[in-house]
């Protein structure tokens, strides 16, 4: 069976879970959350953009999404304590928020640091999974060679008004389908070349259901 | 796309009813079902996403929400009708308007309309024995912290323990391992305060259980005391972790020093197989930017395995 699933029809499903969700324009993926259901309900999580908040919310956006197996259903309330800590410590005025690991070494918390890092949607959600997991959630160093089109940032910069040279310093040029697709696997960290392989058969879905 | 419940008072006392004149009587049972069906959708819904609307032909109360969260409330009432429901909301509304429902003197129907699909609520409500909540099977004792103070007169034994001494033979025996217990007493014959992991029985008479967990400074009690009574306050495992991020924070923004003192004790007090998931998880999200610190490393990793362990078990 493919896993996609559009999240407003989600509704068979009796564990909870945590899926990586995606609001598409056609067959292109512009946004990613976190979709999440708990108790019965399901809610969205998510950072809309500088000068927004983190919101969690009741779901509203019509999404897709696929559950990631690397979350236990007993370990969605972990989850969703820690999305509020970020929340509660977020400083979206300037769009800085911190990785989800709230305190360097020495104990100092993160958010009292002006070493900001400027936030894309996709930028939240990887951080709440590298804070969440022991593991790094991404092979990083996978993602930082320049050959990854940046069509993605240049939208959201003209989008949200921003100066794209200073988001490039921190974007790891990682677009809101690969994460979507890193919800396929389970080994930590995940691999650039996984993810593209699963890319062509994810485009054929939203392809077909576009149509 | 949209789900809609409806309640439709057809008879009262074999007399057809319409909204335009209504007995007291019907008023009565009708405004009481109204309101239980508000109160339904709204333990679960948004009151945003809801759309109620009452309409003529017969007394008709219908409710509107987005598919998703009406399919839920329709699943949660369908096991209340099975006497399987542990949702308190629900299947107290659901009681009143069962009791309506039953009545001979009044004619209702209960829909439930999912696309083009209509299910009939009202003869299965009718059939079914009154709605009650399902009490969760619980187990017979629960697992909570707690910290008790005595005097420490006495310690070893093949299976470790010591004894809190409070006079007239009144004692109590808190189990702990060999090595706590080699840590413990140099503590002999002091009035010490200790945090323990308390098995609770609720049978009556049956003494409680004590885990050892740490030795606390006598400074750190009442800061502590105050964070386990509101972590035991909240019953939903979100709000508790929240409180226990919280609290954290709370002391690394006092001090660094602080914040590493009162950590380093929660992984030790959090380290049972006993506890949820959830609870160890949150703490090694927490505590993960200090894995590889000294003092950390070994309490941190033994808090790991229990985690992993509990993993595979769950």
């Amino acid at each position: 069976m493919f896993e996609i699933t559009r999240s407003r029809i989600e509704s068979d499903r009796i564990s909870d879970f945590v899926a990586l969700g995606n609001l598409v324009n056609g067959a292109v993926s512009y946004h990613s959350a976190f979709i999440i259901k708990y108790n019965r309900m399901i809610y969205e999580i998510h950072y809309p953009g500088p000068g927004e908040g983190i919101e969690i919310e009741n779901l509203k956006g019509d999404y897709f999404h696929k559950i990631t197996d690397t979350i236990l259903p007993e370990e969605v309330p972990a989850f969703i304590a820690l999305c509020k800590n970020i929340q509660k410590n977020a400083n979206p005025e300037y769009g800085f928020f911190y990785s989800g690991e709230s305190y360097d070494v020495n104990g100092n918390h993160l958010s009292n640091q002006d070493i900001g890092e400027v936030m894309t949607c996709v930028g939240f959600c990887i951080n709440v999974m590298k804070g969440y997991h022991e593991e790094d959630y991404l092979e990083f160093t996978d993602w930082q060679s320049e050959s990854q089109s940046t069509k993605y940032l240049e939208e959201y910069c003209k989008i949200h008004n921003l100066d794209i040279d200073k988001i490039r310093a921190f974007h790891r040029r990682i677009t809101p389908r690969e994460f979507l697709i890193s919800g396929f696997y389970n080994n930590l960290p995940i691999e650039k070349k996984e993810i593209e392989k699963k890319e062509p058969e994810v485009q054929e879905y939203f392809e077909t259901i576009s149509n | 796309m949209s789900n809609k419940l409806e309640i439709i008072l057809s008879q009262a006392n074999n007399q057809p009813v319409k909204l335009a004149s209504m007995s007291s009587d019907a008023l009565d049972s009708f405004l009481k079902v109204v309101s239980a069906l508000k109160a339904i959708t709204e333990s679960t819904i948004n009151k945003e996403e809801l759309c109620f609307s009452i309409q003529e032909g017969s007394a008709m109360c219908a409710v509107e929400a987005p598919a998703q969260f009406m399919n839920s409330i329709y699943e949660e009432m369908d096991l209340a009708i099975q006497g399987k429901s542990d949702d308190k909301e629900i299947t107290k509304y659901l009681r009143i308007i069962q009791e309506q429902i039953k009545k001979e003197s009044f004619a209702y129907q209960f829909k439930y309309k999912e696309n083009a699909n209509t299910i009939n609520i009202d003869k299965s409500l009718r059939n079914a024995k009154k709605i009650t909540v399902k009490r969760k099977t619980r187990e017979p004792y629960q697992y909570k912290l707690k910290i008790l103070s005595g005097y420490l007169n006495q310690i070893g034994g093949q299976n470790p323990n010591y004894h809190f001494d409070y006079g007239l033979k009144d004692s109590i025996t808190i189990d702990c391992s060999k090595h706590d217990a080699m840590n413990v007493i140099n503590y002999l014959y002091q009035d010490v305060q200790a945090l323990l992991l308390t098995k609770e029985w609720k049978i009556k008479d049956k003494k409680d259980d004590y885990i050892h967990k740490v030795i606390l400074d006598k400074s750190l009690v009442p800061i502590f005391k105050e964070f386990i009574t509101s972590y035991y306050k909240h019953e939903d495992l979100v709000e508790k972790l929240t409180i226990l991020h919280d609290f954290v924070d709370e002391q690394f923004r006092l001090s660094n020093d602080s914040g590493f003192k009162f950590l380093k004790h929660l992984l030790i007090a959090f380290n049972d197989k006993n506890y949820h998931l959830s609870e160890i998880k949150t703490l090694l999200i927490i505590s993960k930017p200090f894995k590889e610190k000294t003092e950390f490393k070994k309490l941190r990793d033994d808090l790991f395995l229990t985690y992993q362990n509990k993993k595979v078990n769950v």
